[in-house]
This record gives C-alpha cells, structure tokens and sequence, in this order.
C-alpha cells in the first residue's frame, strides 16, 4: 500500500527526491499504478500533479505534450493528429482516458498499450530533465527517466491497428507503420512479449516502390518473431501482423 | 494523512492512509452507490465517480489524489430525492435491472449529456465505454438517451418507443416504472454489501493451489495466535455433513458429494480453510501462517481424460442411496477411499463415481435405428462448447449473524429457500432457527442459483455467534465459482428427400467439474429443450456426466439448452445444404406447432418420469414470418470489399417456463387500512423484474392502481415458499401464485361487499379504482378494509395463492444474424441481428425487451470470445474480466433488435411466458450459420474466433 505521496513543486525536486528514495515511482494519472492488474504496488509515489507539464502546443511542426495531459483531453484538442486520435478513441475506455496520461502509458511501456506503436512509428521524442531520448528506446530500455513531455513529429505519415479479442480489448498484437520523410518505420508489439521495430525490412523497403500487399504481409510474417499463448497460436499473430502491417504501411505511403 | 476535498457539493476532511483506495473511501463515508465489480481495475465501471468535472474510477484513485478535489456521486444529481431525467429514462426503458452500476451509468449519460446536449450513437458508446452490464445488453441506452434529452426539457415527456400488449389490460402488457427501480437507480442501500453492520469480522478463504491432492496435515496453531483472528474452519473441525450446492428443489437430483471442507481439494482454487477474523489485515496475516502438506495427485481435465480406464478418480468414495440403491452396492464400496468421503444419492442417477461418472441417462421414443434405416440422407456432427463464467457486476457476497439463537443470512441468491434448507442440513439445525433475506441481487444469471459461500459464512456465525461478511473478489469469482459446463455435443439426423425427419439422435457428454451440481439436469436440458422443437417420431438421447478436476460448475442462463441449441439448428442447416433445400423450408417441415403434443418430454423429466406436453401456444411460426422479412432472408448481400463476405443464419430456440411438476410457488395478499395491497411471495427478483409482473397481476386482478400494490418477496420469515429464481419459473409459477392469491382476495372482497352493501354477492362486481359496485350501490376498498379491521370487524381480509402445474407453457423463438467475414484477417463483424421471441403476454414490455438484448450479447460474447482457460496444471490463465473478455457496448451487433412476437398462453398469468433464459438459447447457430453462408467454414466449437476462420480458409 502507498504509505507517501510526495508532491514536488518543481521537477527539480522530483528529480531529488527520486534519488533520495530510488523505489519510489512517478505518478501522473495513477490509472496504471493503482490498479490491481499492474501488481506494482509501490510504498512511495512522487506526485507530478502539481509540476507545470499539462499542455498540448504546436511548435512550427512539432506537437509538444506535457507529461500530465491526460489521453482524454489529447483526444479533445483539435492539434493532435487523426492517427493518434484514431488510435486513442481505441484506449479501453473514457474513465481510464480521463484519469491516464501519454506520459504514463509511455512509462509503463505494456506492450499491450497500442499508442506505444504509433509514437514509435512517428519517431516521437521525449523530453526528460537530463536529455532528450526517443519512445522506441525508452520503452525498449530500462530507462526510468522523469518523463516531462512527448514531441510528435507532425510531418509523419503513420497508420496504426490492433488485434484484439473484443473491440474494447487487451490488444494481443499492435502494429504501426509511419513513413517519415520516405523512411519507413515499421513497429509490432505483442501481449506478452515485447515492443519492436522491423528495422532489416525497413531497410530492406527503404527506396523501393512497395510491393502488393500480400507479400508484403509475408514479409513482415517471415520477420515477426512470436509465440504461442492461451489466446492465440504464434502462427496466427505473425500471420495478422504481417497483414495488418502491410495495409498501415500502404496507407501510410499513400499519406492516408 | 488529512485530506480535504468538496463530496457533492459538501467540504469533507478526513483522516486516511495517502494510499487508500477511494472507492473504499467513499463506502466508508457512506455513499454506498460507488461499489466495486473488478478488484479495482477499471473495467466494469461500477465506481464511476465525477473528478474535477470528469468521470473516473474511484477504485483507481487513492485517497492522496482527491485531496483538494470536486467529488461527485449519483446523489449529486437528485434533487429533493427526485430522479434525474437521465435516472428516469433509464428506469423507464428498461435498463435497471440488476441495478448494481445503473448509478454509474446514470453518472456517465450525466456527463455525457452535460458536454453535449444532442449526442450521436458514437457519443453515447464513448460515454458508455467505461461500463460493463450483463443485463440489458446496452442497447436500451439509446433510446433512453433520447428520452433523456426530451424529459429535460419537459420533466413529464411520456416513455416512447416500445410496443404495449393486451388493450384489454390496463397494467399488463404496458410500460410501467418498475417498482425498486427508483432505489436501485438512485443508489439507495439495497444490496447484501449495504446491510454490513459494524464490528462485523471478515471471512477469507485459504485456497488449493493444487488441482487434485490429498491434504496430509494442517496445522493451524500459528494462524489462531494473530490478534483478532475469531475462528479457522479445515476439514478437521467443520460438520461431517455431505450436501450438494445446487440450488434445486428437493431431493436434489445432484449427487451429495461435499462437505464444507473435504479432505481431498479437487480443483485450484478449492476450500483448505477458512479465516474468520476481526480485521482483514488480521485475516490474510493468519492465511500465510497456515501450515498446509498435500498429496498430490494427478488430475483430470477432459471428459476424454476421464472417461480413460486409467483416469486418476475424484470421489472414490463411500456411496449411500436415499432410494433405489443397486443391489452390488456393499461390492462397490469396498473400492472406496476414505479420504475421498461420502457421496449420498436421493435417488439413483445412473452414476459411477468410481470411474468419474457423475450421472446419466438416456431415452427416447419410436426406433430410432429403424428411422436411420428408411432416411435417404444422414448427417452425423459432433460440436463442443466451453467453460462460461457468469461474471455478474456484484460478486458472490453473503452476510450472517446472529439474532438471539437465529441465524440471519442476509444473501444475494436466487434461491432463498433452498438456501435455508441447505444451510439447516450444513448446521443440523431445524429451518425455523433460519431467517433468509434475499436482498437485491446485482446480477445471478445461474451462479446465484447454488450455495457458493452462504454454507460457509453461516457456519463460522452460527459456531462463533460473530456477524460474518464473506464477499468474492472477481478473482475468485473466476477460480471457485459456478460456471457454464462444458458440453459435447453429437448430433445425428435422418431425413427423407423432401426433408421429413425420420430419426434423431443426441448424444452428450458434459464436464461437470469437482462436483456434481446440477450435472444431470444442465445437460438434459440440451436435449428437452431442443429436441420438442422437431416432430420427429423416432428420437433418442444420451447424457453422460463426468467429474474433473476443472473448477466447479453448475446453472447458468439457459443451462444446457444453448449447446444443444448450436448443435442442433447447425446440423440442421448442414442438412440442408445437402438436401439442396432452403433452412427454413427444412425447419418448417419439421418444426413444432401449436396443438402439437411433445411426446418426447415423457422421457426427459428431471430426476423424475415426465410428462408429454401439449403445445398451447407458440409463435414460432410467426417469428420465422417477421425475421424472414426483416433480415430479407434468401437475398445474397455483397461487399464492395472483396476480402469482406456476407453471410446470413437463422436458429430456432425454445425453453421452458418453470419445471411443471417439480416447481411450486406461493403468495400470500393481504388488504391494507386504505385499501391496497401487500403481496408477500416467496419469489426470488433477482432484478429480472419479477416484483413487477406480480405487482402489475395483482392490479389486474384486484382492478387498482399499480401505486395500490406493494411487494415483499423472497424472505423466508416473511413470505410463503417458492422454488426461486430459475428454470425461467418466475412469472409463469410465482405470477401464477400471485394471480391465485390476488383471485381469492377478490373472492372475499366480493363476499364482503356483498354482505355490506346487503345484496347476492353474484350481483356484484370489482370496478376500477378500488372499489365494488353491486346493483344498489356501491363500496370502496377503504371501506370495506376500515370495516373488516375495526374492533367488530371480521378481520383483515387475506388471499392466499398456490401455484403447481403438469402444464407446460413454452416460449419459443427465432434468431437470425447477418455477419460480415473478413476472409484476410478471419475477423467477423455482426451486422445485424434480431431476436424474436414469444414470451406469451410480455407483462413487462420494456424489462422482457432489455433481457432479452442482455441474454443474445451474453450469447455473442460466449460465441464470439469467451471461455475459461486452464493451464497445464488447472490454473485459470484469464481469471480476471479484462482478459476474459466478454463483450462491452463496442461489441453490439451493428443493428440490433428484439421485437416480442406476441401469442396468448392459455396457463400463463394473463397470458404470460418465460424470456430470458431463452435470449441466451440462439445466438451461438445462428452465427455458426451465418459464418458458414458468408464465407464456407463449419466451425462447431466455441468461441468461433478469427484464427478458425484463417485456419478453415486455410490461410494458416
């Protein structure tokens, strides 16, 4: 049970008190934290509710996203780009988006969290109090940096999708395609494993007119690494990864 | 730590710990309407709170969070204890029926209303996407919406939308606010959670962490010495006392093969010990000093694996029969265990515990073999379904204590009498020192039907003289509770060129878990409520139940009509298929009508010879008509995707309403001092609607206001007898009850009347409102209560009503679906469906219409996603609601209606029939139907997903 909450008013002072009590964990919303499902249970959380980082602002063509806008008002605001809202309006439900934060989604890095994808696939950046670091290597690294906001490259192209057994449900397998300046970035994430980039095909894509869309899903089947579990055979999800990849990356090189 | 904040409009401070959960927080404050339905993680919606102006999770939020914040509840939007027009809208289309979260749907709506006052059906789903309902299947909430927007503007604006029935009636048939919906809407205490005294101790449950395994020793020395711990109940010191669980009528046609702790744990998740302390902390510190050293056993999940000559044996006990034990019985129980127990059979079963057979029976009429022989086709499928959980927005919860030398259960049951008599077996003690209260039940569907902690709660009262609150997390609610047996299914039919049946069989095989409730019973009902809808003269069955060491079973909405619905309507469209003939030509030719006589139902009595049934009303016919022409049945639909194909099914489904023969009910109606009436019925609600149906009855008959009703049911102190809520019985046998009482009441209002107004009571007639008019004048009610009550009086007058019947009044119905495949990603999306049922007279138009979404979403999601998974050692691997997955408001069928096809049953009160169990009965065919029309693939076992149409179309 948490016992502290400490409600630093500067990110200084979150910083110092993160390293005065290494265990303590950062909170923003508290949707993840608190919940049962996260089995964290941490003794000492670190508030950033009273930090200056809930803010949505365009800069020239970048969106920058303070740590405590809550996915909700993201949703809400009309500078965030189709992709991410399209992608949001599929996070479980609008309870959870008014509580939760982007930064704290990004924090939990749970690969089940499809919005992971999409910020990969759109390189986005994070800005912590020591550097800058992108999503795909805080979520793919133990980094626990302070998070304080989200840059969103706007001239990205990104498509995204999830398989999931309901609608509403945990997303087994999600991928995004983002074409950024004629690179493509292709992004899986599977329940249970982990959160990828497909950079050999990427590669191997880079600078060639696409192929049809079927085999492109071979493609991307052939390098999807999966496993079986209670859901869903590994066959399947490289199956529908490769498919759902291959109609992202098409839309996405269309600018869909 | 101190805290501050503003509760609806109030400044609260409060001293509390930085991380207590607020939805816990909230309770302790007294606002009893934010509860929790999944452990805190924000998936049912249950502890919807408005935060700073936006709705959240109180069980996602800890104490520290809200300091200085704007709380808001449902009690915020009431005004003068007034519904809000949301809460109105919502009581008045049907969708409070359980009612456990209607506060937090009202909550929502509010919200969603507040930032836009005309909102789109996207809107509404987005306001709606935090709440998980079993009830009502969502659907009701648009049109409630609507009425909504209209009562805001004109608090008076009339409920719109539904079709009434029987212009003859004035409350019968017509929309009427059901009578606790104002207090479950409104979050007033009603449920077992709200009763809790103070000082009460807390029950918590040591669980097996072995599917099958002996326990060697227990020691619980170290467990008693923590400070305030009251009590800790093993195997050792809890009655030797074997009963079965299940909720039915006595004698049970269930084995009796438990005790309240067994020796040998069956299952993961099984009884070790029980913990009764003063304080949580106290309960779960003596948990982990329990000492436990088991035996453990190899264990058995399948019925292949149990049925194998060398399965491991769950109950290799000591058998005892009431009546009609087989001759070989001393030989057989040399073989027994005696750490496996006793097992006690009121009558025969057809068992073999000792090589895991449960029970069985079979039957049938005419030559089956014969009518194989003279078909010129023969089709032979066999189907599968899954292990189901019932997952009702409130957990299993009980609560005793003692009142003097009685022991009071207050329960969230469907069975308060069976409960009571179960539990007084438990104790050794007579029904009398037992008083049942069946509070509101936030949802049952079947698993509220057995004694699932009741048995246990009351022990540790009735041994320690403490109150006792026993409350399932959802946890347990996925790993020790009644679930949906899983089936096998084999299906064979005959038939000649032009389609005429010359021969069924079926063929079944159920698991029914550690124990055997209801293992005969759920799976005969594949059969006797499938099998009478053909008119075959030659059919026959098989049942064969066996244990397992699955988590435990029992009732569930439908109980074993679903799975033999899906294997029957499936092979029958297979059938057709071969015959080169239309679905529904094939059905018709066959199909049930009314006058038939159902001879096949001698044979399937439950634990008892049956009776044939002659079929007095039925609207199947009719359904097929109406769903033909709004599906346009026959036409082929295209997709201007090519990977998109469409395909369109339809299945026949009838249920039962009540058991004839075996179910009984009684009221009781007694004439108040103003002249109305106080219905007393022994009736379980379990927020199906049940008090209205009787309360709209009574007005009938009594020619009063719904307003001059009132009604107490399901206490056993307080009401007559009744089977309770199942089998669909309620409104046929506990409306019928109510319709008997409130007819002799009229009979003595008549007497009376007649005596004061001194003319032959023949001349004289009940006239609306309330009052008899002879031909020289006339009585009020009042009247005649103010006279029958003074001191010269005769007394007040008092009607009494008992209901049992050989009579069977069936519903029947038909489903259809239209589904789109997605023949690249196997993804099937539910277009359309309709569901048209005849429940006879729909007394309650609005609550039969919401029940019957609620039981075809239930039915979509048990096709579509869910089932209990085990893994290799019988651990469930999506044991909590978010990984199980049943469907939330995103999963409605695209369009989806119910329309109530009406038909006049002559044994119904006023007509009426049974529903929802029958809602849960076709969706299963009739997607299994639709898929295959759409895009070629079979698929004959539960959930059809994605990765089986891929792997049909061979695409994996």
């Amino acid at each position: 049970m948490i016992t502290e909450f400490l409600k630093p008013k500067t990110i200084i002072e979150a910083v110092q008190l993160k390293q005065a009590t290494p265990d303590a964990v950062y909170m923003a919303g508290g949707s993840w934290i608190n919940s049962s499902r996260s089995a964290m249970n941490p003794e000492t959380v670190i508030s950033l509710n009273e930090l200056d980082l809930n803010f949505i602002k365009q800069d020239q063509d970048t969106l920058r996203i303070g740590a405590m806008t809550t996915l909700q008002d993201i949703l809400d605001n009309d500078l965030i780009p189709d992709y991410i809202k399209g992608n949001l309006k599929l996070f479980r439900n609008r309870n959870i988006r008014n509580q939760g934060t982007l930064a704290g989604a990004i924090a939990a890095k749970n690969p089940a969290f499809s919005i992971l994808t999409v910020l990969i696939a759109a390189e986005a950046q994070l800005e912590t109090p020591t550097e800058e670091i992108s999503v795909e290597k805080y979520v793919t690294s133990d980094c626990s940096a302070l998070i304080l906001a989200i840059r969103i490259p706007l001239k990205a192209a990104v498509c995204s999708n999830k398989h999931s057994i309901t609608a509403r449900g945990v997303s087994l397998v999600s991928v995004a395609a983002g074409v950024f300046e004629k690179q493509i970035h292709l992004v899986v994430a599977q329940d249970g494993g982990k959160i990828e980039r497909l950079t050999d095909l990427e590669i191997a894509l880079n600078g060639d007119s696409l192929p049809d869309r079927d085999e492109l899903a071979e493609k991307v089947s052939k390098v999807v690494a999966s496993f079986d579990d209670y859901r869903t055979s590994a066959a399947f999800k490289k199956y529908i990864a490769g498919v759902m990849l291959a109609d992202c990356l098409i839309k996405a090189a269309k600018g869909v | 730590m101190k805290i501050s904040f503003t509760l609806n409009g109030l400044k609260k401070t409060v001293l509390t710990e930085a991380g207590e959960n607020v939805q816990a927080l909230l309770q302790r404050l007294g606002i009893f309407s934010v509860r929790d339905s999944d452990d805190h993680q924000g998936f049912c919606g249950s502890d919807t709170i408005i935060f700073n102006g936006k709705t959240v999770n109180a069980g996602l939020l800890i104490a520290a969070q809200i300091d200085g914040a704007d709380i808001k509840t449902i009690e915020s939007v009431m005004k003068d204890g007034k519904l809000s027009a949301v809460q109105s809208a919502m009581v008045d289309c049907g969708l409070v029926q359980s009612g456990y979260n209607s506060p937090a749907a009202a909550l929502m709506l509010t919200g969603l209303l507040e930032r836009n006052p005309d909102p789109s059906k996207d809107d509404i789903m987005d306001a709606l996407s935090p709440l998980f309902s079993r009830s009502a299947g969502y659907q009701p909430f648009f049109k409630a919406v609507d009425l909504a927007k209209k009562r805001m503007k004109d608090p008076n604006y009339k409920t719109e939308g539904f079709t009434e029935f029987r212009e003859d009636l004035r409350e019968v048939g017509k929309v009427r606010r059901k009578i606790d919906g104002h207090q479950l809407v409104a979050g007033h205490k009603a449920f077992v959670e709200d009763m809790v005294e103070p000082g009460t101790c807390i029950l918590k449950m040591l669980q097996s962490p072995y599917a099958h395994a002996y326990i060697t020793s227990i020691d619980t020395t170290e467990a008693e010495k923590v400070p305030g711990v009251v009590t800790i109940i093993t195997h050792k010191n809890c009655p030797d006392v074997y009963y079965t669980n299940a909720g039915q009528g006595a004698p049970e046609p269930s084995p009796h093969d438990r005790k309240l702790f067994n020796q040998k744990v069956c299952y993961v998740g099984d009884r070790v010990a029980a913990v009764v302390a003063e304080t949580e902390e106290a309960a779960d510190e003596a948990l982990k000093k329990i000492k436990v050293e088991y035996e453990v056993l190899k264990p058995v999940f399948t019925w292949d694996d149990a049925q194998a000559p060398d399965a491991p044996i769950l109950h290799k006990s000591f058998v005892t029969y009431g009546v009609g034990a087989p001759e070989d019985l001393d030989e057989y129980n040399k073989n027994a265990d005696p750490r496996d127990g006793k097992i006690h059979y009121p009558f025969p079963l057809r068992a073999d515990p000792h090589h895991n057979l449960a029970a069985s029976v079979k039957g049938g009429i005419g030559d089956v073999e014969k009518g194989f022989q003279e078909a010129d086709v023969i089709i032979d499928r066999t189907f599968a379904t899954t292990q189901i959980q019932c997952t009702p927005t409130e957990p299993h919860v009980v609560f005793t204590k003692m009142q003097g030398d009685r022991l009071v259960i207050h329960a969230s049951t469907q069975v308060p009498f069976h409960l009571r008599r179960v539990v007084a077996k438990v104790l050794g003690i007579p029904e009398t020192k037992i008083h049942v209260i069946k509070e509101r039940v936030g949802g049952g569907f079947g698993s509220k039907q057995d004694v699932i902690l009741e048995d246990v709660a009351a022990f540790a009262t009735y041994s320690t003289g403490r109150p006792v609150y026993y409350r399932y997390t959802r946890n347990q609610e996925f790993n020790t509770c009644s679930t949906r047996k899983p089936m096998r299914v084999r299906v064979k039919i005959g038939a000649k060129k032009d389609g005429t049946f010359t021969a069924i069989q079926m063929d079944n095989e159920a698991n029914t878990g550690p124990f055997g409730a209801h293992a005969l019973t759920v799976p005969m009902n594949a059969c006797s409520k499938n099998l009478p809808l053909f008119l075959c003269p030659n059919m026959y069955f098989t049942v064969r139940i066996y244990y397992s060491n699955i988590m435990p079973t029992g009732a569930y909405q439908g109980y074993g009509a679903p799975k033999g619905a899906f294997a029957l309507n499936s092979t029958v469209a297979e059938l057709a298929e071969q015959l080169g003939m239309d679905q529904i030509e094939l059905m018709r030719k066959n199909m049930v009508h009314e006058g038939a006589v159902l001879e096949i139902l001698r044979c399937l009595g439950e634990g008892r010879e049956g009776t044939p049934a002659l079929v007095q009303s039925c609207g199947l016919e009719k359904a097929l008509e109406i769903g033909s022409k709004m599906i346009d049945w026959g036409k082929e639909e295209a997709s201007d995707d090519p990977d998109i194909k469409i395909g369109k099914g339809v299945a026949i489904i009838q249920q039962g309403s009540g058991l004839p023969g075996l179910d009984h009910s009684n009221a009781h109606i007694l004439m108040l001092a103003d002249g109305g009436f106080s219905l007393h019925s022994g009736a379980a609600d379990i927020g199906t609607g049940l008090d209205t149906v009787m309360a709209k009855v009574v007005a009938e008959v009594l020619n009063v206001p719904l307003s001059q009703v009132t009604v107490m049911s399901g206490d056993t102190d307080h009401t007559p007898f009744d089977t309770g809520a199942y089998a669909s019985s309620g409104t046929f046998f506990s409306g019928n009850a109510a319709r008997l009482a409130a007819e002799d009441m009229k009979q003595k209002i008549l007497q009376k009347a007649a005596e004061y107004l001194n003319e032959p009571v023949e001349d004289c007639v009940l006239e609306y409102p309330a009052k008899v008019k002879g031909k020289k004048g006339e009585i009020t009610y009042a009247q005649i209560a103010y006279n029958t009550t003074t001191g010269h009086g005769s007394g007040q007058l008092q009607g009494i009503g008992s209901f049992i019947t050989e009579n069977h009044a069936i519903p029947y119905g038909a489903n259809f679906a239209e589904v789109a495949v997605n023949t690249r990603t196997g993804e099937i999306d539910v277009r359309k469906f309709y569901a048209l049922l005849d429940c006879g007279t729909p007394i309650n138009p609005e609550l039969a219409e919401g029940q019957v979404f609620g039981g075809v979403l239930k039915s979509i999601g048990h096709s579509l996603y869910e089932g209990i998974i085990l893994d290799k050692d019988g651990k469930p691997l999506n044991d909590n609601l978010q990984d199980y997955n049943p469907p939330t408001i995103y999963d409605l069928p695209k369009d989806f209606q119910a329309p109530l096809v009406f038909t006049k049953d002559p044994d119904g009160p006023y007509g009426g029939k049974s529903i929802s169990e029958l809602a849960t009965n076709g969706a299963a065919p009739a997607l299994a139907i639709a898929i295959h029309n759409a895009c070629g693939v079979w698929i004959r076992e539960w959930p059809f997903t994605p990765e089986k149409i891929l792997k049909g179309l061979e695409k994996i």
